[in-house]
């Protein structure tokens, strides 16, 4: 802990000593690491590691991209969370090709899904992410190659993995002086449209200069015709507020509220029994032994059940 | 016929007339005749073709592809080709492509032209849709010499701007600035702190964190560390100093600077992260636990860092 007397832990032994290494916490206290490692044989691939429980798990490779390059590429991994959805991005040059991959965990690191290629075909890297709350993510990543195609660049990857469309945010040049584009949440989606901020360094002829974009992101209902869509609009993106539970009534209290017992959220809490007030269209609903699908959420100090999908009919 | 079905058997039979097609085609060269382009787009399935593109010339609207052996009609080789108008903008040179090729001496054609990787496998879709993205640039209150940003949000939901600024000769600074959500504006640059001879480098930028109590912790690199029992004199001073040892740990931890050339050095290990700082650019840098000063000091909100209050000048 900051300041405590434990004595520094290793994660890894060899790492890639000129990457980025990147970072992200989860509600419950848990964090996230993701760097290159540094192999036998000079392979540099993205690894993780979870801090746990006071520890650090044993690193896993993210994507066994195979990437031997004898010397640090500087081009390190970047991380970003929501409750316990993480968004991973990096850049490989595996094969002597230079690609931009992009995967998310759905459990705070513990299991990613195959990774997607996201980049235009002359990537340089330098990438950063945010993951939203209704579970889509947004990524950008500077591209090289012609003026058509250089510049910094920004996707979507909905919550169901589809690859949007690349944008460009700024045009930029492919040297070093332009340095790596930083990106940040300001709002996320609640009734009007989530909103980032992105930093830049633009390389003049004789001089830098950072700049700063802010980066409102598309009405929902403008991705409505698309398929699969959700959240297709600001009011499902809201509801996705809180952590998803599975779980069954255990009691319904004389003041109306409920106790629900549930199994873990991954990065957020382990299986517990909460007492929770309903939502005025669940009052009554919820018998005891009934089984549900639903979002919990702490407003001010008491924790709310809501957005409930019923699982089949009721214990008794 | 007019459209070519991606359906093996449709494909046959234009492929069966093009070997007679193509034999015509031969002969017709050689005797130094050619074919009217219609003619040749309308009939001919024309040759898979792979290739890089080397140049692309803007007057005549051509472009030059060196490309692989078209096993039985033509040897590896840079032709000039004219392409589809669509297709024209997205062409640079290094792109990989493959397509079917057309024409004859003097007016060959690239038709159905896919960007690929250099193993000529298609790159991700190209956009189907538009992701209406709304840019809006804001006034940096960072000026010409200014470099190494981070944007960083803060627990307590705040979000800061921080770079480093050439003060001319060997000064540089590190400069904090706060988003102004209401007014959709960066507020006043501050400077935390202000040095000869930091390490300034486009990959090694400073880092910044800030707690939900509103404190921030910022980590910098300088060249040369400082030695520990430099005088200090205010507490602003002493902050600055647990600072600079901070960024000389991390850098110690990176070996030495790299100055324009990179070199190897040998494998590193990590250091421990704390959880505390989520999302920190580098876990190094933001292991270093307050010393015992900075445990002693008043929890104070408002104090946030001495080094953003207090700026050093």
């Amino acid at each position: 802990m900051l300041g405590g007397d434990e004595p520094d832990q290793l994660i890894d032994d060899s790492v890639c000593d000129c990457c980025q290494t990147s970072l992200t916490g989860f509600p419950n206290g848990d964090v996230l690491v993701a760097y290159r490692a540094r192999r036998e044989g000079e392979v540099r691939d993205i690894h993780t590691s979870l801090f746990q429980d006071g520890h650090w798990t044993e690193p896993r490779i993210l994507s066994a991209d195979d990437w031997q390059i004898n010397g640090c590429p500087v081009n390190g991994p970047q991380l970003d969370s929501n409750s316990g959805d993480v968004s991973a991005v990096w850049f490989t040059g595996a094969g002597g090709i230079a690609r931009v991959y992009a995967t998310a965990s759905p459990d705070a690191g513990a299991r990613f899904l195959q990774p997607q290629r996201i980049d235009l075909g002359q990537p340089l890297g330098r990438l950063d992410t945010v993951q939203l709350r209704d579970g889509s993510r947004i990524v950008t990543w500077l591209e090289g190659g012609s003026e058509t195609g250089a510049g910094i660049w920004l996707r979507r990857i909905s919550a169901q993995d589809e690859i949007g469309p690349p944008v460009r945010l700024a045009t930029s040049s492919a040297s070093r002086a332009s340095g790596f584009p930083r990106l940040a949440l300001l709002k996320d989606y609640d009734a009007t449209p989530a909103q980032l901020l992105l930093s830049y360094t633009r390389d003049g002829k004789d001089s830098t200069q950072v700049e700063t974009s802010l980066i409102t992101l598309p009405d929902l209902s403008t991705l409505a015709n698309r398929k699969p869509c959700l959240p297709c609009d600001e009011q499902d993106a809201n509801a996705t507020r809180g952590y998803p539970i599975k779980g069954r009534i255990t009691e319904v209290l004389p003041d109306g509220r409920v106790n629900v017992k549930f199994g873990e959220i991954p990065g957020v809490m382990h299986a517990a029994t909460l007492t929770v007030t309903l939502e005025a269209d669940l009052q009554a609903k919820l018998p005891a032994g009934q089984e549900l699908l639903g979002r919990i959420e702490q407003r001010g100090r008491d924790w709310w059940l809501f957005n409930v999908k019923l699982l089949g009919a009721g214990l008794r | 016929m007019s459209t070519y079905r991606p359906s093996t058997i449709v494909r046959m039979q234009p492929l069966m007339q093009h070997s007679a097609m193509r034999s015509l085609l031969l002969v017709l060269a050689l005797i130094g005749g050619f074919i009217a382009p219609g003619h040749a787009e309308t009939a001919d399935p024309g040759y898979p073709l792979r290739g890089v593109v080397t140049r692309k010339l803007e007057e005549k609207k051509l472009v030059l592809v060196q490309h692989q052996e078209i096993p039985g009609f033509m040897r590896a080789m840079t032709m000039a080709f004219s392409v589809p108008d669509d297709v024209w903008p997205q062409l640079a040179p290094g792109m990989h492509l493959t397509a079917t090729l057309h024409g004859s001496r003097g007016n060959w054609q690239l038709s159905q032209v896919t960007l690929t990787d250099a193993n000529f496998e298609p790159l991700p879709p190209p956009p189907k849709d538009d992701y209406p993205v709304k840019i809006t640039a804001l006034t940096a209150p960072a000026t010409t010499g200014s470099e190494g940003s981070t944007i960083t949000r803060g627990a307590d939901g705040s979000i800061w701007l921080s770079w480093l600024q050439n003060d001319g000769e060997d000064l540089t600074s590190l400069q904090l600035a706060r988003y102004e959500p209401a007014a959709q504006t960066w507020g006043a640059a501050r400077t935390v702190a202000r040095g000869p001879d930091w390490f300034v480098n486009w990959a090694d930028f400073p880092a910044l964190a800030v707690e939900a109590n509103g404190r921030l912790t910022a980590v910098w690199f300088i060249n040369n560390p400082l030695p520990m029992h430099r005088p200090t004199t205010t507490p602003t001073t002493a902050q600055a100093t647990r600072l600079g040892s901070a960024a000389a740990l991390t850098k110690a931890a990176h070996g030495p600077p790299r100055r324009g050339s990179r070199r190897r050095v040998r494998p590193l290990s990590l250091c421990r992260c704390n959880p505390f700082t989520a999302r920190a650019s580098s876990p190094c840098g933001s292991t270093v636990a307050p010393n015992a000063a900075e445990k002693k000091r008043p929890n104070n909100s408002t104090a946030a860092c001495s080094a953003a209050t207090n700026p050093i000048s």
